[in-house]
């Protein structure tokens, strides 16, 4: 029998001895080096499904940088989805030409032209157009949103990992500068004009220019950062193209998967993990994914986690609280006690005197 | 007079309970003025000749200047019935909560006239943000209103903006050690209550503004007028006037009192917002 090279190959090349039996997804991690280390900081950015991992970070003994939490006094009030997700309140960030505007913004490198919207309840960020609590006036507006993009730098600064998982190709831009926005305007805040916002569907190409861009400005700054990419298994909610949804889901999935495997291998310190395969493969359990076969279950989530974390070097293997736990009740701040006491002290006192 | 009927006897003559609510002022008035603490000057204004001048006016209030509860916007709602209301909501919501600097410091920005220093420290939180820490106190306005609205007209009126920092500072000094909570606390921060760290002025001028556009918006939700406070009572810096405060940390006097009944009279007689 002669020699040839996958003679050399480990069980994990081989579909017969990988997939059709004997799965590990944890044998899907390639590498010489864990994925995270003891005393890594780690931000992230991405997806929705990128939060999903934040509570399963941290009960391993990870340091999870946050750069932007809400102040104690008002940390119980709530926030829309997603801006509380991730190391600063950048929300959800789909594309990977978001990330790197969102890096070149904080770095003072780009000013999108159309930066805000005026409604009747407030300047609305563009970027972030699902915020609660919006600025009332435009100098109040630049204030919170360099406060925003500071804490954004921070993030990315502080870090020793950053944790990108990259979610859609499909995008709304400016016609002005293509300045790209989380969601296509008129949709969750804003109204729609074809004359300032038109569709793009980025190529591989243009994803993976992003990606090194992004990564190689981060370095500038913050050089010894290892990027993770991953590719979020959830699908299109909705396609802007003429495909079906699962047709252009499949497209855009599989131009972020080579984007980030083609980023990964060009780029030190630079690794892909494979999410995306471990919840949508062929050998994934049909429950990793809900009826909507959109959504991912717990399942799913937990085998994701778990083999991220056995393919790292951890202090602790823990699993995510059962429930988030509140914070910042403002009845147990010491200066709100002590501020209701005085002004309540001092009208007794005025009593007592008249 | 209030009556309750007897726990050991059901069925006999109710027995006659403390007056908890009264009428200051005239026995017809055309307008009735009510609510929190800080409604409290407006009696001692009109006992004093200083306002209102060319309305009937009563004040319903705690007969012992102490609290309301639920019962007394009852008495309110009965007292104003088929008469003009104006509604003294609450208004030290920031001293109540952040007259003590918080920790850590963070700003608010006055989308009005007050400016924040550049020096101050802490991060901004979003004004619309700080509303809704307060929403439950606007929601509990909105629901009064809504109730008073039903047999009568009904203004609400702005309350005290904070005073300066040296005023509040001189009310620490010496004059909270009384309380023995706050002396604890003090002692707790290697602090004598005299150096407990006040608020910046313009965090709570700009946390006193949230409060009164919040009462506007309700004001304005219920079809009521907002009467808003003068610039003729504020200093330079938009702050209360030393001769229009109370004395205290958080009230203002008569004769603020005396001015903000001129304003209800002109904005009752033009039934427009001032």
């Amino acid at each position: 029998m002669t020699e040839h090279p996958y003679r050399s190959q480990p069980a994990r090349a081989f579909w017969s001895r990988s997939v059709a039996k004997d799965f590990a997804a944890g044998a899907m991690t390639v590498g010489p080096e864990p994925l995270l280390r003891r005393g890594d900081r780690v931000a992230s950015a991405g997806s929705c499904f990128a939060s999903n991992m934040v509570p399963w970070l941290e009960s391993s003994g990870l340091l999870y940088v946050r750069t932007e939490d809400p102040h104690p006094a008002f940390a119980h009030l709530p926030e829309n989805l997603g801006y509380r997700s991730f190391s600063a309140a950048y929300g959800n960030v789909y594309t990977a030409r978001h990330l790197r505007q969102l890096l070149e913004r904080a770095s003072g490198d780009f000013q999108p032209a159309e930066d805000r919207w005026h409604e009747d309840e407030g300047v609305i960020d563009p970027f972030r157009p699902g915020l609660r609590y919006r600025a009332g006036c435009d100098e109040e507006f630049d204030l919170l949103t360099r406060q925003h993009l500071r804490a954004t730098l921070d993030a990315f600064n502080e870090a020793t990992v950053l944790v990108f998982t990259l979610g859609l190709t499909e995008g709304w831009e400016s016609t002005l500068d293509g300045a790209v926005y989380p969601a296509c305007p008129g949709t969750v805040a804003g109204e729609f004009d074809p004359s300032r916002h038109r569709f793009h569907n980025f190529s591989a190409e243009e994803v993976r220019a992003d990606l090194v861009e992004f990564i190689r400005r981060l370095r500038e700054t913050n050089p010894g950062v290892r990027v993770i990419l991953t590719v979020s298994p959830v699908p299109l909610v909705a396609t802007a193209t003429e495909q079906h949804v699962v047709v252009a889901s499949s497209y855009s999935k599989a131009v972020l998967r080579v984007a980030a495997g083609e980023t990964a291998a060009s780029m030190p310190d630079v690794s892909y993990f494979p999410a995306l395969e471990i919840v949508t493969g062929p050998q994934a359990p049909h429950d990793y994914l809900a009826e909507d076969r959109r959504s991912v279950t717990e399942a799913g989530i937990t085998e994701v986690m778990q083999t991220l974390i056995a393919a790292s070097d951890l202090p602790e293997h823990g699993a995510p609280p059962a429930e988030a736990q509140p914070v910042g009740d403002p009845e147990r701040s010491p200066q709100m006690d002590l501020s209701r006491r005085i002004a309540e002290a001092d009208c007794d006192e005025v009593l007592v005197e008249s | 007079m209030l009556l309750k009927r007897r726990k050991s006897d059901a069925s006999g003559p109710p027995e006659p309970l403390p007056e908890r609510w009264k009428m200051f002022g005239d026995e017809d008035p055309e307008i009735v003025l009510g609510g929190h603490s800080n409604a409290a000057c407006y009696v001692i204004a009109r006992d004093s000749g200083l306002g209102p001048r060319s309305v009937r006016a009563g004040i319903a209030y705690p007969a012992d200047f102490g609290a309301v509860d639920d019962s007394y916007w009852d008495f309110l709602a009965t007292a104003g019935a088929g008469r003009a209301i104006a509604v003294v909501w609450d208004g030290n919501q920031h001293n109540g909560a952040f007259l003590v600097q918080p920790d850590p410091p963070f700003r608010v920005y006055g989308c009005s006239s007050v400016a924040t220093p550049e020096q101050e420290a802490g991060r901004w939180i979003p004004r619309a943000m700080v509303s809704s820490y307060w929403e439950p106190s606007f929601a509990d306005l909105g629901r009064t209103l809504d109730r008073l609205v039903e047999r009568s007209r009904v203004l609400v009126v702005g309350t005290p903006p904070p005073n300066p920092e040296a005023h509040v500072r001189e009310r620490f000094e010496g004059k909270l050690d009384w309380d023995p909570w706050i002396r604890d606390i003090a002692s707790t921060r290697e602090q004598a209550s005299s150096e407990l760290p006040v608020s910046p002025e313009s965090l709570r001028l700009a946390l006193w503004s949230i409060i009164q556009e919040g009462m506007r918006e309700q004001a304005r939700r219920a079809g009521c007028t907002f009467v808003a406070v003068p610039d003729s009572v504020r200093d330079d810096a938009g702050l209360l006037a030393a001769p229009y405060s109370a004395g205290d940390l958080t009230h203002a006097n008569a004769e603020y009192a005396g001015v903000m009944w001129a304003e209800i009279e002109a904005a009752l007689s033009s039934g427009e917002e001032r």
